[in-house]
């Protein structure tokens, strides 16, 4: 639970609450991804989750993005605009519906992506090595039960 | 990977089989819940978070509490503001440092607890209908080996001991929100 050397802080009811074991893994996750991609651009692992499912579903609208993210519009609205003045994402209206948005990912994106693909792999080994091999499925199994979009 | 297409066929790639893509996601379902439950209080687990260590550690300095929850000191201090703009906890000068505050929860503080503990009891046994009591206890006790793993203990939030280039040029999300 948190950091030994605040050992002697007692956390009370935290220590068996869910979100905040969750939160404190997650935000320690996050970090190891910052430091695992640095020096690559657009290292905030929320953008390398959308880059990717831009690249794997190419004109996908936004609604449809933030359902699949299990993000609401007012967060990956910014994130967007952020990746679309990078050059990284590409914005265009579609033909049928002038207020639907297709979003891509320019040449430069895709760049990024690979690049980013790569750190994450190397992450998400660390994140075993942690876990253990054998208790990686029983830890995915649990997490998206609780996840329940993503059962 | 068709069994990834989810989310009106949309397709996840490759991303359901990374853990930190999943754990976020649940620790997203699981804030949501929270934020719901807790909005007429208007509470933030954050917020919580920080109530609950100073009503177990009065006294504590705000740099013990801020290290001990991962928080960055330059956003606890602005938590830290709020909550004591709302009269929930206050800062006492220490003796013999007067750099140095020490944390207590005010009487009303004191009383808020009383009442957001059921509350927070509720949206824990909806948590737990989802995986069960032997789930939580597995799923705590994995999630305690992330936590754990000395690099990533330098910092939760970008605060690190000592801070390095990677450190301070790259942030992960706020973990205040």
């Amino acid at each position: 639970m948190a950091r030994r050397d605040a050992e002697a802080v007692q956390f009370g009811p935290l220590a068996g609450w869910i979100g905040f074991n969750l939160r404190m893994a997650q935000a320690a996750a996050f970090q190891a991804f910052a430091r695992e991609a640095f020096g690559v651009d657009e290292t905030r692992p929320g953008r390398f989750a959308t880059l990717t499912l831009i690249a794997e579903n190419p004109g996908i609208s936004q609604t449809a993005l933030s359902r699949a993210n299990g993000r609401d519009k007012s967060t990956l609205t910014p994130l967007l605009n952020d990746l679309v003045k990078r050059g990284l994402v590409a914005r265009e209206r579609t033909k049928t519906d002038r207020r639907t948005y297709r979003l891509t990912l320019t040449t430069e994106g895709q760049a990024v992506l690979r690049r980013l693909t790569e750190s994450a792999r190397r992450h998400e080994a660390n994140l075993d090595r942690l876990v253990g091999r054998a208790d990686r499925a029983r830890f995915l199994r649990i997490l998206k039960r609780i996840s329940s979009s993503l059962a | 990977m068709s069994q990834n297409r989810k989310s009106a066929d949309v397709d996840l790639g490759a991303l359901p089989d990374l853990i930190g893509y999943v754990l976020r996601r649940a620790q997203l379902e699981v804030f949501q819940d929270f934020f719901s439950a807790f909005a007429p209080f208007d509470i933030r687990p954050a917020q919580y978070s920080v109530l609950t260590v100073i009503e177990r550690n009065p006294g504590l300095t705000q740099s013990q509490v801020a290290e001990a929850l991962g928080i960055k000191r330059t956003n606890f201090v602005g938590m830290l503001d709020a909550l004591e703009a709302r009269k929930l906890a206050e800062r006492r000068q220490t003796a013999g440092d007067k750099r140095s505050y020490a944390l207590y929860l005010t009487a009303d503080g004191t009383a808020l607890m009383r009442k957001l503990k059921p509350v927070l009891k509720t949206h824990e046994t909806r948590m737990i209908a989802k995986i069960g009591e032997d789930g939580r206890d597995q799923l705590i006790a994995l999630l305690n080996q992330l936590a754990d793993d000395p690099p990533a203990r330098e910092g939760h939030n970008g605060a690190p001991v000592k801070p390095s280039k990677a450190s301070r040029s790259v942030r992960p999300e706020s973990a205040e929100t």
